[in-house]
This record gives C-alpha cells, structure tokens and sequence, in this order.
C-alpha cells in the first residue's frame, strides 16, 4: 500500500521525512454532519467520522503532498511547537493506516 | 382476488400441488405446502394480500416451501421443515410450529435476497404520509412498539425489516403479521383486547411466540412507499422512566449503518442512502419501561410533521 522511500546505499530504507498524499485516489465522499463530517472511502468501502481538521487535512493532501511542517504551516497551525507536529504526524500515520492517505518519497 | 377469498379446500389444494403465490410488498412469493392445517395461518395473517392465479408470468422472488418429515417421524415427534429454492437452513421445528418456521424462514428469505434495497434491522411505521423508523436490536422493544402503535392507527410497514430503496428515497411496505415474544403477548392483550393474536408456541429458540394480525389498512396500501421523517432507536427497560431526547446526527449515522444488514455490502449506495435518511430525519432515542407511555411519547412525536 505504502511507497517506501529509495534505499540508500548500505540497503536498508531510509526512515522518515517522507511527504503525505491523497494521489490519484478516487474522491472521498463527503456528508458534513454538524461540526463533524461522515466520509466514505471508494477505496476501501470504510465510512469515517472525522472532525474538521481531518477535512482540511485531507483536501490540502489531495492537492499536494506534504510533510507534517508544512501541512501545519499551509493551514497556519504553529509547527515550531514539538507537541502540535507530534500531534499531526500522528493523525498522518492514523491516516495512512486507514488507507486515506499514502506516503511518497520526499 | 386475495387469498381469503379462496375456500380452505381451494387453498389446500392449491399449497399441495402447484402452490400459491402472492404478493408481499415489493416480493413474490411461491409457497408450496403439505403441513395440515398450515393454510389457517394464511387465511387468518394473509387474508388481504393479493394472489396471483396461474399461469403464472411473473418471476416469484421466493421459491418456498414447508416439508413435514417423513417415515417414522410422521408418527413420532413429527416435524417441520423449512426450504428456500429446495434448500433448508434450519434444522426442522414440531410439526405443530409450522406457522412460526414460515415467519422464520420467510425473514431469512427476506434479509438474504433483498440487496437491492438497504436492509434495516427496524420497525417501519407510517403516520401522516411519513415514515417513523424504530431501529434495534432483538429485546429493544421494536415488535413491542410496532404492535402498539399499529393498533393506535399508524400503518406498519414491516416490525423486523426496514427496506429503505436508495433510487426512490422510501422505505417499501412490507406487512406481515408481528411477532411477540414471552411477556410482549400478555403485554400487548392488556394494551387492547381488539388485538388479534395467534395461538402460542411455546419452548421455540426465542421462547413462547404468538404473531399478531396486522391492521388490513398496513396490507391494503402495501404499494406505497414512505419517505423517513423520524428515525427513533428504542430501549427497553424495567421500571425505567420514560424519555425521548435527540441524539448528534452522527452518532445516529453510526447507529443506523451499524443497525443495517447489508450496509458494507452496498458500498457507496448504502452510505448515501443512511446520509439521505439522517439528512431528511430527527435523530431520536427512547428509553421506556412503560409501554402506554412509550406510544403516547411517539403519538405526541410524529403528531407535527417536520
């Protein structure tokens, strides 16, 4: 499911940073629900109950890939705090185990 | 001509050889029958349904029929059983317990084949041109309520299965007698002596069963589809007050998707059909232990159209 990163020459992967994507995925349908979305991945079958920033995750994912810093910096959250960019790569790897979102290579 | 119009011997006769059909909401149904007796089930819960005379045209979505044993077993202990297309899926019930191994067999037919519409496990009741849909699971309160209500002037569409159509955006009527469980019978003699209710059979895997005679309103206007206005998930419980509150709209989304049979299998269809029903819905749950209180909560509920 996941792009690995290229191997560097000692052959063993290169860890992280890597950039997030939404890619050529098929579009998530969307039902916002109050302050809450209810989404359905084509993908997988799998309806989620996501909040807004999930939402704006996803939407800026589908246009760019982006690492955790700059998703933070696009949505004007401050990524120079430890806890907010723990906190969104967090939800990225969330995201990416639930198949929303994929990752690429820097 | 509906099949009460059709004299025991006519439809004996007819359960014995080529069988009958008959129309059940959006279904066909073709039964066939040797079980003595078993024609009074139908001329007492299907009298209104319409049924269709040979030669036949039209393609029965259900192809059923009840066996009694054979051999030895038509003296001793004799049984029932079950075939859905010639195939059974229940081990065989006493003879005398045909009518509750139709039912059973009738809903298992139902939930299998029906992948074309979103499958609920609810009661679906009609009030006012509008659908009030009671979700839940077996002990909920569900055939209970659906009982009462349908004896205080809704029409029932269906007391087990909600069959939303995502194209049409209604749910199908699907009226066939209610079945109660255990104390719901008792329950339900004392809520109005008018109800019709069968004999009972008792020590069946849910207990003591008696199925109630729907309202002939719910089976004469079993063409029309009803658009979901109230989506109310009850509880039951002993001595607990009685209170009706709104829930989130996506909790309710989680609860109805959860609450459906076929919601995966569906795909997209069904997740835009559960948004179309929270969309179009109040959201509600109810808590009761009174079962007066419960019905006139639900009478004062769907009194105003939204």
């Amino acid at each position: 499911m996941s792009i690995l990163a290229p191997a560097p020459d000692d052959g063993f992967p290169l860890p992280t940073p890597h950039r997030w994507t939404r890619g050529k995925c098929p579009p998530l349908v969307h039902v916002p629900l109050g302050d809450h979305h209810m989404i359905f991945n084509p993908m997988s079958g799998h309806t989620h109950w996501i909040n807004e920033l999930v939402v704006d995750i996803l939407e800026i994912l589908a246009q760019h890939p982006m690492d955790g810093r700059e998703l933070m910096t696009e949505m004007q959250l401050d990524p120079a705090e430890d806890s907010n960019l723990a906190e969104m790569e967090r939800i990225l790897n969330e995201l990416d185990r639930l198949g929303l979102i994929f990752p690429v290579a820097s | 001509m509906n099949i009460g119009q059709l004299s025991s011997r006519e439809l004996c006769n007819q359960l014995r050889s080529t069988g009958l059909r008959w129309i059940l909401g959006p279904f066909i149904v073709h039964l066939r029958s040797r079980v003595p007796d078993f024609f009074q089930h139908l001329q007492m819960f299907y009298h209104e349904n319409e049924i269709l005379e040979p030669p036949w045209d039209d393609i029965a979505d259900f192809h059923a029929s009840l066996h009694p044993s054979f051999g030895l077993r038509r003296y001793w202990r004799p049984k029932v059983s079950f075939r859905l297309d010639g195939n059974s899926f229940f081990t065989p019930f006493p003879l005398s317990h045909a009518p509750p191994m139709f039912e059973w067999g009738m809903n298992m037919a139902v939930a299998s084949r029906s992948n074309h519409y979103l499958l609920l496990h609810a009661a679906v009741l009609e009030k006012g041109g509008c659908a009030l849909v009671l979700p839940g699971t077996p002990g909920s309160g569900k055939s209970t309520l659906s009982a009462a209500l349908s004896l205080r002037g809704f029409r029932l569409l269906s007391d087990e299965f909600g069959l939303y159509c995502p194209q049409k955006k209604v749910f199908m009527a699907n009226a066939r007698p209610v079945g109660l469980k255990n104390e719901s019978i008792d329950v339900i003699r004392a809520f109005d002596p008018r109800a019709v209710l069968s004999e009972e059979y008792p020590h069946t895997r849910k207990g003591t069963v008696s199925f109630l005679r729907v309202p002939v309103g719910s089976v004469q206007q079993i063409d029309f589809g009803v658009v979901p206005r109230w989506i109310v998930f009850p509880t039951f419980e002993q001595q607990s007050a009685t209170y009706l509150e709104k829930i989130p709209a996506g909790e309710g989304f989680l609860r109805l998707a959860a609450n459906a049979f076929n919601y995966e299998t569906l795909g997209q269809s069904g997740f835009g059909g559960i948004a179309e029903m929270v969309r179009d819905s109040q959201m509600m749950q109810l808590r009761f232990g009174r079962l007066d209180e419960a019905v006139a909560e639900l009478q004062n509920l769907t009194s105003v159209t939204p």
